[in-house]
């Protein structure tokens, strides 16, 4: 949010721009002459966008919500700087297509980017618009309108917040998915699921049991985490759609941690059928053991699907301390990731391939990325209470995970450089293993 | 067996060398002694006559670097980037406390190389090596100080570049630069940067646009009216960078010897990729 002072110089520069020449072609008449001082700039982007969000024309009653849940949003990205409703120029109401207003009247507060929004309620349908402009450039950058029912204002406020990112940023927000969680909320450990802001808490699991481990298939139609509740910790599917849950894996010992293949056929487990920990790759269906993936003597768990499910990164003490590594699915080419640290846990693969989420234990759990050939380690946190169980979103340009910088656990959200880290979840705590869905239909 | 007993046991004029030096004549023990002391005293005066040899760095021209003692790590893992930003406000974040002592598995034993000792030179390198090292300390003193006495020498032309300031696009090349204007030309880049905010669906599209802005810059670092050298094609984008210089508004005070210069116009390109 800008601040005041803020303010006055976005309006003292947002008047001057008014003088502005408009650039229509360059003045061929200076030369490129010798003797002068160039000053190069490039690659912009470190600042945050100043956008302009004026509140939704028309007359559902859902008007305010729709609005805080759209400007939540855009705040959470991280990529805007939203300018307060206080400098706006703009009469309230004002209408939302070209020519129904003055680019003059956002340039002056100096918004690069402006969002215009519709909602109106027809007969219990919502239908919400999202119109997005460019101000300095005067032009549209695209508009796009949503419907649904009447209880499906804070997702339809989601879906105009992803489309205002996209159209200016060229990037997809990860507005429109959820979080699996193990959440103590009710004494237990259950899992549940919750909206990307932390709304709509959904039980999922009722066993009163330790259950905890989900992980979303990449469809979004299953959870499958570990739970206690036969007094073993198991592997279990819920169907989130009908509201099954199946026992998919309850072998001697431990069936912990599973992770899906990108296609959804496969399930990577920690089992110890024999007593000593070891990776397996499961049928998703039946929970028939394919492929044995670790052999070693020590022990590998936390398997998790490179995204084009050729590799599994895991977590093995072969060397002594707990470290990072990779492996075809086959079980070859084992590649150790991490050396720095003794206590390495926790590897989850990003979108992109090119790097790996993982916990460090450095007297605190803290979150850290590396590249794959174990290059470029890059801290996310650093003394701010434990970071554990990092999750990528959908495109990769997030990272999750649950911290308890505040005192009891939430989710906390970092760009994936670890910059702007904003805390998703709030109430009293309790949101553990916060898994992120794939970007979700509703 | 019987040898090594007599080494072993042997003392003064038991065994056959001092046999041997009894037997020498006294004559001969006097003429040697004399000997001796003529040459010492030669070797003493002709210490006394040398001249000084010629200093091999000239005080002067020696530049004084200050040691400091740079903050000692806490952890083996890297620290958080410094861009990110406090906790939200309302958040009841406790103070950061410092790390913890890094545990002995997280220590890394670092062995510095061994310095190559002086004895290690050969002699015959030793000489002309010297000069070069005294050769490039002076002209990288010259060069890297701006308040080096230039004499007759133009401090610009020591560029090893050869650059005649005359020819020069300040700061457009990549070779080595007066480091008086790559220090204002950093902080003009500084001070614009955040100013200037392109839609990022632009820069991801067109990464190679570029606009090209000639704007004069006063004594005291007032920016005067842009004019656009050279567009990108995209009329949004060129508006962003002229919105970029009215924001700046103001540039640190050009350096002296640029003066004239800056007030006939600086070249400023901004480009949606970073072109260093």
């Amino acid at each position: 949010m800008r601040t005041r002072r803020d303010l006055l110089t976005g309006l003292a520069a947002g008047t001057a721009a008014l003088a502005l020449p408009w650039p229509a072609r360059a003045q061929e008449d200076v030369p490129q002459e010798q003797g002068r001082i160039h000053i190069i700039v490039g690659a912009p982007g470190a600042s945050k966008l100043p956008l302009a969000l004026p509140r939704p024309v028309g007359a559902a009653g859902q008007s305010a919500e729709f609005y805080q849940v759209v400007r939540r949003d855009l705040e959470l990205s991280g990529w805007f700087d939203l300018i307060e409703e206080a400098a706006h120029i703009e009469p309230g109401g004002t209408g939302v297509q070209p020519g129904q207003f003055r680019f003059e009247d956002w340039e002056v507060p100096g918004a690069v980017a402006l969002g215009k929004t519709v909602l109106t309620d027809s007969g219990g349908t919502l239908r919400a618009e999202a119109w997005v402009y460019d101000v300095p450039g005067r032009r549209k950058l695209g508009a796009k309108a949503f419907t649904g029912g009447a209880a499906s204002v804070r997702s339809l406020a989601h879906k105009v917040a992803n489309e205002i990112v996209f159209r200016v940023t060229g990037q997809n927000a990860p507005f429109a998915t959820r979080f699996a969680v193990a959440g103590t909320f009710s004494g237990n450990k259950e899992i549940y699921v919750v909206d990307f802001d932390g709304h709509g808490l959904t039980k999922i699991t009722q066993n009163g049991s330790i259950n905890l481990q989900p992980a979303w298939s990449p469809s979004g139609s299953k959870l499958a985490f570990t739970s206690y509740t036969s007094g073993n910790p198991d592997c279990y599917v819920a169907d989130l759609g009908g509201g099954k849950i199946t026992r998919l894996s309850a072998r001697t010992g431990i069936n912990t941690g599973p992770a899906w293949s990108p296609d959804g056929s496969r399930l990577a487990l920690t089992m110890s059928p024999s007593g000593d920990p070891d990776v397996y790759i499961l049928d998703s269906r039946t929970g028939e053991v394919m492929t044995r993936l670790t052999k070693s003597a020590g022990i590998d768990v936390s398997p998790a699907f490179s995204p084009d499910g050729s590799r599994i990164a895991f977590v093995s003490d072969r060397s002594g301390g707990a470290q990072v590594y990779i492996a075809n699915t086959d079980g070859s080419g084992v590649q150790r990731v991490t050396y720095q640290g003794g206590h390495n846990t926790d590897p989850v693969w990003s979108p992109k391939g090119d790097r790996l989420a993982f916990v460090a234990r450095s007297g605190v759990f803290d979150v850290f990325t590396v590249k794959i050939d174990g290059t470029g380690l890059t801290r996310i946190t650093q003394g701010m209470g434990d970071n554990e169980d990092p999750c990528w979103s959908p495109d990769g340009n997030y990272l999750a995970f649950s911290s308890t910088r505040t005192g009891s656990a939430h989710i906390w959200m970092a760009t994936a450089d670890g910059t702007h880290q904003v805390q998703l979840t709030q109430g009293k705590g309790g949101y553990t293993n916060p898994a992120w869905s794939p970007i979700l239909g509703w | 067996m019987s040898g090594a007993a007599t080494l072993g046991t042997g003392s003064a004029g038991s065994g056959p060398l001092s046999g041997a030096t009894a037997a020498r004549p006294t004559w001969e023990i006097a003429a040697s002694l004399g000997l001796h002391v003529a040459l010492g005293a030669a070797i003493f005066l002709g210490q006394c006559v040398r001249p000084d040899p010629t200093p091999l760095i000239d005080p002067s021209k020696v530049m004084q670097v200050q040691a400091v003692a740079l903050p000692k790590s806490t952890s083996s893992m890297p620290d958080r980037p410094s861009r990110t930003p406090d906790p939200p406000k309302g958040a009841d974040t406790p103070d950061a406390a410092p790390p913890p002592p890094p545990t002995a598995s997280d220590m890394v034993v670092q062995q510095d190389d061994a310095p190559t000792p002086k004895g290690a030179d050969r002699p015959q390198d030793r000489t002309d090596a010297r000069q070069a090292l005294l050769n490039q300390a002076r002209r990288e003193a010259l060069i890297k100080d701006p308040n080096a006495p230039l004499g007759d020498v133009d401090r610009t032309r020591t560029d090893p570049n050869g650059v005649d300031p005359k020819d020069a696009i300040f700061g457009a090349g990549t070779g080595t630069m007066d480091p008086e204007l790559a220090r204002y030309i950093s902080a003009c880049r500084t001070a614009i940067l955040p100013n200037w905010t392109p839609l990022p669906a632009t820069i991801q599209a067109h990464p190679e646009y570029q606009v090209q802005l000639l704007v004069p810059v006063s004594s005291d670092g007032k920016l005067g009216e842009a004019q656009l050298v050279k567009g990108s094609g995209d009329a949004s984008f060129d508006r962003s960078a002229l919105l970029a210089v009215v924001k700046t508004a103001r540039l640190p005070n050009p350096p002296a010897r640029f003066r004239d210069s800056a007030a006939q116009g600086v070249l400023i390109t901004l480009a949606a990729r970073d072109l260093q």
